[in-house]
């Protein structure tokens, strides 16, 4: 352990003294700073603009450091002999692949400190500068929607737990009004005496009234044990969602909201309306807890391709190693993508040519050769997703943007997968590198 | 602790090409014996299997078939590597360090702890005489001075057993001699040092032993002494000699018609050298036109 602590110190040291680590950080920095200077319509488009540039920024530089420190660490030892010092002494040989792993790690981590504190702070200064939303939500937050459990509509109940519905969010469309009964609110956390509905609605027709300029939409909370009401109407911009306030007391002590979305013009104006309503918690430290989240997924995506690089490095010359941690790096990306398509591959629905265009139902025969190549892509896609690693899990930039709450679930799956992930590649580097001749 | 420091039986090894062809077999069977407390020299010309030789008892290579034996320990085991230091060919450190940092990442590897590290880092500095660079990096040595943080470095455990690979190698007369003044302070100190070298001098000065090397096979081995003595001759030294008293001594040895002459006896290292490898370079050439030799 000792031999790993010192390697490690020496790989910081390797790091902190070469331009390329400051050469790459400079260019992170500026990246952050042009961030917010891009021109963008909306205070809230800018703020996401900057968020998603940032964190995009961290992600790309961390992983060209990740790779491109890595990959040639041990080739280059090999090469220039100096592994001859180290494997004479009393190291073991899975000593200097921890070692050089830690080291990096180090160097990561302080990558991630001073680049994550200063798009901290400068996304911080934006909000500040950009003033409060007119809806009373926080620029930066870390929301988590809750869903309905029964919506009712045209005199009809339906549940919406189930796994068969096709997304909780329940969009319900051609309606007049419809009721969104939630439950268990009680258990969820919320911050201050104004809780939020967030409402995304679609309307054919208008969404104005060109004379009064008055709303086209309005949502009813209510307390369903005491009645207690508030309306809200609102101009129904389509397909963005809205938050609107209420006061956290109208939700009951046992947990219940009802919310009902209804038409707010007088009959005849549009023809029909479509839409949406979640409830948002919001759990204490939203934004920073996110940030930080975010990072720390983010180092775990690095640590798997240091480790992949390395254990790439044990058996090919540093360049061709960075190629395919590169490789891997994009390939890992799509994964959830291949993933998906090879489940599709194969199956009647979905062929490799479309052979004929159809309006209803019916059985499409599928020629052997294509049956035969589809099968071979869906393997072919399945084993890349599961060779791969998977780094789907570590994209957060678009839920911290977006200032969604990202669960401690999607963390611990991330880590989780990420440390059998690193467990399995360092395995094949110490079977490798073990009896590895350095000459 | 046992009298033999490094030990090798049948210890071979062949390179092999990517598809698993034969290129060149560069150590055949070596059987060798260092005993401790002993200066060993191994010779041999370029690319004789001497490097390999030392790779093999390092453990950064892996013998094809034979075994070799360190301290009684196999080759690049943390227990013999605790106790061995190893100058390499060339100076092969970190150059992003500079010579306090290099050899405190060795001590560290030792796990000296920390009071003692610095006690001895210091005292290495000095010894090796790169005192006035302590905080330069190494990248801005000269080949000298990375030869002395080179042989700094192979002694921060006060190793029991010293590989040293052409250890003067791009050093002045200066630093020669105080290389070698080292080696023979290591041997007074008990330790055994294993060198490789091509200069045949700086052997002949300090090696109790030798062995040569050539084209993989071992050729020689023995004292220094023994191998440098031409059998049935005898030197015969004399201070303050009259020319009258030497043609005195000469007449004398002449009548006894073993005379041969006055000048030294003793051949040179350099001599013992060459015969052997010009011999076996004869041989070989012999070896490789059988049709010619029958006809």
């Amino acid at each position: 352990m000792h031999s790993v602590l010192a390697i490690a110190r020496v790989t910081l040291k390797d790091a902190l003294r070469k331009k390329v680590f400051f050469t790459i950080l400079f260019f992170a920095v500026l990246l952050t700073v042009v961030s917010g200077l891009l021109p963008s319509v909306t205070a809230d488009e800018q703020i996401r603009q900057v968020t998603k540039i940032c964190l995009m920024g961290i992600g790309f530089f961390g992983m060209v450091v990740a790779i491109f420190l890595s990959a040639p660490s041990l080739p280059d030892d090999i090469s220039k002999k100096t592994i001859f010092s180290v494997l004479t002494k009393p190291t073991r040989r899975w000593e200097l692949l921890a070692g050089k792993i830690l080291g990096l790690a180090y160097v990561l981590a302080i990558m991630l400190v001073v680049m994550g504190t200063l798009s901290f702070i400068y996304i911080h200064f934006w909000a500040w500068k950009l003033g409060p939303d007119p809806s009373g939500l926080p620029r930066l937050d870390g929301r988590k929607p809750i869903y309905a459990s029964t919506v009712e509509y045209n005199g009809l109940k339906l549940d919406v737990t189930g796994p068969m519905v096709d997304s909780k969010r329940a969009i319900v469309s051609g309606f007049d009004s419809v009721t969104y009964h939630f439950q268990g609110l009680r258990g969820e956390r919320f911050r201050g005496d104004t809780a939020f509905v967030q409402v995304t609605v679609f309307c054919h027709g208008w969404t104005y009234d060109p004379n009064t300029r008055e709303g086209t939409a309005a949502v009813q909370v209510g307390n369903p044990t005491t009645g207690e009401l508030r309306t809200v109407v609102f101009g129904a911009d389509n397909l963005r969602p809205q938050a609107h306030g209420f006061p956290r007391s109208l939700i009951d002590k046992s947990g219940a909201l009802d919310v009902t979305l209804l038409k707010h013009l007088p009959a005849g104006s549009y023809s029909a309306m479509a839409g949406s309503v979640a409830v948002l918690a919001q759990p204490e430290g939203g934004y920073a807890t996110n940030f930080i989240k975010a990072l720390v997924l983010m180092f775990m995506q690095y640590m798997v391709l240091v480790f992949v690089a390395i254990a790439a490095s044990t058996f090919l010359t540093s360049t061709v190693s960075i190629i395919t941690a590169l490789f891997i790096y994009f390939t890992g990306s799509l994964a959830d993508i291949l993933r998906a398509q090879a489940l599709k591959l194969g199956s009647e629905a979905n062929i490799f040519t479309m052979a004929r265009h159809s309006h209803q139902a019916e059985a499409i025969g599928l020629p052997a050769f294509q049956w035969a190549v589809n099968v071979f892509l869906r393997y072919f896609y399945l084993g890349i997703s599961v060779v791969f690693p998977n780094l789907s899990y570590y994209d957060p930039s678009a839920g911290v943007s977006a200032n969604e709450y990202i669960s401690y679930g999607t963390v611990f799956d991330g880590l989780w997968y990420g440390a059998v992930y690193s467990a399995a590649a360092f395995l094949i580097a110490w079977l490798v590198f073990r009896r590895k001749e350095v000459d | 602790m046992p009298d033999t420091v490094i030990e090798t039986h049948n210890l071979s090894k062949e390179y092999r090409d990517f598809w698993g062809n034969r290129k060149v077999l560069a150590l055949d069977s070596l059987n060798l014996e260092v005993k401790k407390g002993e200066v060993f020299g191994f010779l041999g010309p370029n690319g004789s299997g001497k490097t390999t030789t030392v790779k093999l008892l390092l453990g950064l290579l892996f013998p094809t078939s034979g075994t070799a034996r360190v301290l009684g320990l196999p080759p690049g085991s943390v227990e013999a590597n605790r106790r061995i230091g190893f100058l390499p060919e060339e100076t092969y450190l970190y150059r992003f360090l500079d010579a306090e940092e290099t050899l405190d990442f060795f001590g560290r590897l030792f796990q000296i702890p920390r009071p003692e590290r610095r006690v001895r880092v210091d005292r290495l500095i000095k010894a090796v005489g790169i005192d006035h660079a302590r905080k330069r990096q190494l990248k801005e040595y000269s080949k000298g001075m990375a030869r002395r943080i080179g042989l700094a470095q192979a002694l921060i455990n006060d190793p029991d057993v010293i590989f040293l690979d052409e250890p003067t190698s791009g050093l002045d007369p200066i630093g020669t001699r105080e290389i070698k003044d080292l080696i023979i302070d290591l041997k007074s100190q008990g330790k055994t040092v294993f060198m490789c070298s091509h200069l045949l001098a700086d052997v002949e000065d300090v090696c109790d032993r030798i062995a040569i090397l050539f084209q993989g096979k071992l050729e020689v081995v023995g004292k220094v002494s023994e191998l440098l003595t031409e059998e049935g001759v005898v030197n015969f030294r004399a201070q303050n000699v009259s020319p009258s008293a030497r043609d005195k001594v000469r007449q004398a040895l002449e009548a006894d018609g073993s005379y041969i002459g006055v000048e030294k006896a003793s051949r040179s290292l350099e001599d013992l050298f060459l015969k052997v490898v010009r011999e076996k370079t004869a041989d070989a050439a012999a070896a490789n036109r059988p049709e010619e030799n029958e006809s």
